[in-house]
């Protein structure tokens, strides 16, 4: 890597002084010790006494056509590192703490949750399917990206960024969710941000509704180390549920249904999908957010204590759902199917659209900041 | 009794949004129930020996993604899990007794720091957070950091350099990022060079402690 930085535009000193003695982490011009005299003994942090490992197993560098990545259990939640890449196949099966991806021309790559941030840097003609907390480009060009992001994406002097919903499938692909802290249910995939808008011209889109993933990312080389990991790429089998995001819908009607925290509420947040996108109906959001007693009025408008109660146990699921007639389909399957379920379920196509601003305004603003 | 609250402001310059939010008052007697916070905003606020009405400014500045918006959330005690690219800038204040402590966190993309100097006025002290891990930037990083280093608005401001995230892998150390960035010829003001993890905490108090030095120091 060699020496790095460091343009100084100051005068240059005669003579430098010596650095002051003590510890490698903190360092500094020790003009604020007066005459003290005590020399504290340097302190150790966790970093300074954890086993040292070899960076360049956390790293792809400089590949070209082929077929690489990591297995599930080879990241551990570490962070890692892909640069000066070109056609290649990447596969990281595994989740991690934060991953940058640089230079990298003509590649298909598939990003295990990842807890903290991803950053493509100076990248050209991806294909990617990605899920973080922070989605961030700088100086990209020509991306399309399904992605699971928990915060709004970013893009910087990127033109040509194409987005789609999250869809992805391996078994281990849950637990590496829950390992990197995201939701499956919060998922910004359709409302971008963009640092250097050009006016008369947008530099990202969504992906065609209809996008065929592995069109995008194909499976990886049965000949590969990655064969005997069992992918799919249905959109019923998705791990992140399949959302409208900012697209069009046909309906004015909508329904917000939340589910609150007990043993289920995923498998039940599921079910839900199934049974009104079978009829159906339209996925438009989902989020997976704490409340506190005090938003229970504002948000549900209804001071009924057992809701004040409920939240209590746990974040709540909401979803909204789209379609004529999805309040009354929603209400019934909540008879029917949900009898017993600590749920909310929108009254009337009068009320609900007021529900449904009325949470996920409430969502965005706690989440937001 | 005396009051404390946290203020927290947003404010996105592309979209003029401008949204803030109060957190609820939180009244207290005697004993901080924050106290266990050591390196929390109050505690910061308790040490510096401003006289009363005056008003210590803190700017947080540093490249995009560099961790300044965690560390302003930990030093706040606030979930860190769930933090979104900052579009325009955080502020946090601590009003306690008369005395209040004002933290700016700026954003940092490349577009947006020309912005980075209507912050500069009034600047008690200057916490730069550098990635640690992300050895392709370094030398942006030092390239904005010599020319803040270089701003008259900024002349004599002590400086804190958090080289953060050193709780990931390729994380490279403290004396190494200082040895690049050229801080021993820093002659025209105090400064320290602090490894921290923002995203646990590790670090960040031993940094604040030297910020407060600094602080009262010049205030002498």
């Amino acid at each position: 890597m060699g020496c790095f930085f460091s343009k100084s535009r100051r005068k240059s000193p005669k003579k430098d002084s010596a650095l002051p003695a003590g510890d490698e982490s903190a360092t500094g011009n020790d003009l604020l010790e007066s005459s003290n005299g005590n020399q504290e003994a340097p302190k150790q942090y966790s970093w300074d006494k954890r086993e040292k490992v070899d960076p360049k197993d956390f790293m792809l560098t400089g590949l070209k056509n082929e077929t690489v990545g990591r297995l599930p259990g080879k990241l551990n939640g570490q962070q890692f590192v892909i640069q000066d890449c070109e056609n290649c196949n990447i596969y990281v099966f595994d989740h991690s703490a934060t991953i940058t991806i640089d230079d990298c021309v003509n590649c298909r790559i598939m990003l295990g949750p990842v807890k903290g941030s991803v950053f493509f840097r100076d990248c050209k003609d991806i294909k990617c399917v990605v899920a973080c907390q922070q989605f961030r480009t700088r100086d990209c060009k020509k991306m399309d990206v399904f992605l699971c992001c928990a915060t709004q994406p970013i893009i910087e002097s990127s033109t040509g960024m194409k987005f789609g919903c999250y869809q992805y499938y391996y078994p281990d692909l849950a637990f590496h969710f829950k390992d990197a802290g995201l939701s499956i249910f919060n998922n910004n995939w359709s409302n971008i941000h963009d640092f250097t808008p050009v006016s008369g011209e947008t530099n990202w889109s969504l992906l065609p509704e209809d996008s065929v993933v592995l069109e995008y990312m194909p499976l990886p080389d049965p000949e590969s180390e990655f064969k005997s990991v069992r992918i799919s790429t249905e959109a019923n089998r998705s791990i992140v549920p399949l959302t409208k995001g900012g697209r069009r819908t046909e309906s004015d009607e909508s329904c917000l249904f939340v589910f609150f925290a007990g043993d289920y509420t995923t498998a039940n947040a599921r079910k839900l999908i199934d049974e009104t996108t079978t009829k159906g109906f339209v996925l438009i959001q989902t989020k997976e957010v704490s409340m506190r007693p005090e938003d229970v009025n504002r948000v549900f408008q209804n001071n009924a204590e057992s809701l004040t109660e409920w939240i209590t146990k746990g974040p709540v699921v909401a979803l909204e759902l789209n379609g004529d007639g999805v309040v009354e389909a929603c209400r019934s399957i909540a008879n029917e199917v949900f009898n017993g379920t600590k749920l909310f379920v929108s009254e009337s196509k009068n009320t609900s659209s007021r529900d449904v601003d009325n949470f996920f305004n409430f969502a965005d603003m706690q989440m937001g900041l | 009794m005396f009051f404390v609250y946290y203020v927290t402001f947003s404010l996105s310059w592309n979209a003029r949004i401008f949204a803030y939010y109060v957190t609820p008052l939180v009244t207290l007697s005697g004993v901080s129930g924050r106290q266990n916070h050591k390196m929390g905003l109050l505690s910061i606020l308790r040490k510096l020996k401003s006289t009363p009405d005056q008003e210590v400014r803190i700017l947080l500045l540093g490249l995009d993604n560099g961790g300044k918006t965690t560390l302003l959330k930990q030093l706040a005690s606030e979930d860190i899990t769930h933090i979104t690219p900052t579009q325009g800038f955080n502020i946090k204040s601590v009003q306690s007794q008369g005395f209040k402590l004002n933290v700016w966190d700026i954003g940092g993309q490349r577009k947006i720091r020309p912005y980075w100097r209507n912050y500069f006025e009034n600047t008690d002290v200057l916490i730069y957070v550098i990635d640690s891990a992300d050895r392709k930037r370094f030398e942006e990083t030092g390239q904005e950091l010599a020319e803040l280093l270089d701003e008259e608005k900024l002349s004599g401001v002590p400086i804190l350099v958090f080289a953060n995230k050193q709780d990931l892998l390729t994380a490279a150390p403290a004396s190494e990022i200082a040895e690049g960035l050229n801080l021993h010829t820093i002659r025209d003001r105090v400064w320290q060079i602090q490894s921290c993890s923002a995203l646990t905490g590790e670090g960040v108090q031993d940094g604040m402690n030297w910020v407060c030095k600094s602080v009262n120091a010049k205030r002498k």
